[in-house]
């Protein structure tokens, strides 16, 4: 009989002991892992660690341009720092629309139609919209147009086209029709995907709307005449190191 | 015997608080498995002694063989990639209910046996 609660007692002990380390290393949260998950968790750890040697690499890059830099303010004759930023100037000043562009490019001029309605026809098949002007640009941006103009309107970030009675208003500035759209970039590109069978261009043609397009060498894209002033967006500061 | 039951699980769990024993959590699965098995074999030496059954080698021997194989049975499962602890998990589950349900009945005819008397 004693023998026997000596065995149960034993027992009895080590399952309490067991329970208490159990429950204090989980602190009963399911610490069960399947082995597919300990799999996705060493696949993400093993891509985390291709991104961090990716960012070692861009910062020895970084290093190494900052090591040019170094060297440069000791020579007068060619300056990397300023060409780079001379670099850098001139294409967000194209990016924002702040300068005058050339290139060659499209001009596309879009007219409403003049032939007669059918009896019944809506006069609508017949004008040009601003969702039609919109889908052109879009059409454009599309092709890899890199500045674009409509009636001398740089298009930029913020450029709006609204609809407003027979006239179509392109940056706050009221235009009546013909639209003529200036675009530059690769031009067989931009008349191909208008043209092509479900491109915006065909469809317009075949509602009754005028629409020409013409690739020419040389055109040219004035600078965004708005001003932009930035009320609500605010830069975010770059953290310090 | 049930006292003896009661009150190891006390100094158990006294024991576990005051020793702090930590191991990696990669085995707190199998350990789980392993307390359920000694759970199981705990009421089930329970029960035994109630009827008069009891045998201290069966005890230790079915205490150890069962906390092994539980472990063994996720072990194989994880290798594996099948949840074979389900197995353990049902098996002691079902009988430490079976066996918990006898000792109830087996203490209630004690009592009515008791009055009986009187």
């Amino acid at each position: 009989m004693n023998k026997r609660n000596v065995s149960a007692f034993a027992v009895a002990l080590v399952i309490g002991i067991m329970f208490v380390v159990q429950a204090r290393a989980s602190g009963g949260e399911k610490i069960y892992t399947s082995r597919k998950a300990v799999t996705d968790c060493e696949t993400m750890i093993a891509s985390e660690q291709a991104t961090t040697e990716n960012i070692k690499e861009q910062i020895k890059e970084a290093e190494l341009l900052l090591a040019e830099y170094e060297n440069d303010k000791f020579n007068e004759e060619e300056n990397v720092v300023e060409s780079n930023i001379r670099d850098e100037w001139t294409k967000y000043s194209i990016l924002a629309g702040a300068c005058d562009v050339k290139g060659p490019g499209v001009e596309i001029t879009v007219d409403d139609g003049k032939r007669d309605l059918y009896a019944g026809e809506d006069i609508n098949n017949l004008l040009v919209h601003d969702i039609d002007i919109l889908m052109i640009i879009n059409e454009l941006k599309h092709s890899g147009a890199e500045a674009i103009s409509v009636n001398g309107q740089r298009i930029v970030d913020s450029t709006s086209i609204n609809c407003s009675g027979w006239t179509v208003r392109i940056n706050g500035q009221t235009y009546a029709r013909p639209f003529v759209i200036k675009a530059i970039g690769n031009g067989r590109r931009m008349v191909a995907n208008l043209l092509s069978e479900n491109g915006y261009g065909t469809s317009l043609r075949e509602w009754g709307v005028i629409f020409t397009v013409e690739i020419a060498d040389e055109i040219e894209i004035a600078a965004y005449s708005g001003s932009e002033n930035f009320v609500y967006a605010k830069e975010k500061g770059e953290e310090k190191e | 015997m049930i006292i003896a039951i009661f009150f190891g699980l006390i100094a158990g769990l006294i024991a576990g608080f005051a020793l702090n024993i930590t191991y990696p959590t990669e085995y707190s699965f199998y350990v789980t498995m392993a307390l359920l098995a000694a759970l199981d074999s705990l009421i089930g030496a329970a029960r035994a002694h109630l009827e008069d059954k009891y045998n201290g080698i069966i005890f230790i021997t079915g205490f150890l063989c069962n906390a092994v194989l539980a472990g063994l049975l996720t072990l194989a499962g994880d290798k594996l990639g099948i949840p074979l602890y389900y197995a353990a998990i049902f098996v002691f589950g079902g009988r430490l209910f079976n066996n918990l349900a006898v000792i109830r009945r087996l203490c209630i005819d004690k009592i009515l046996e008791k009055k009986d008397k009187i």
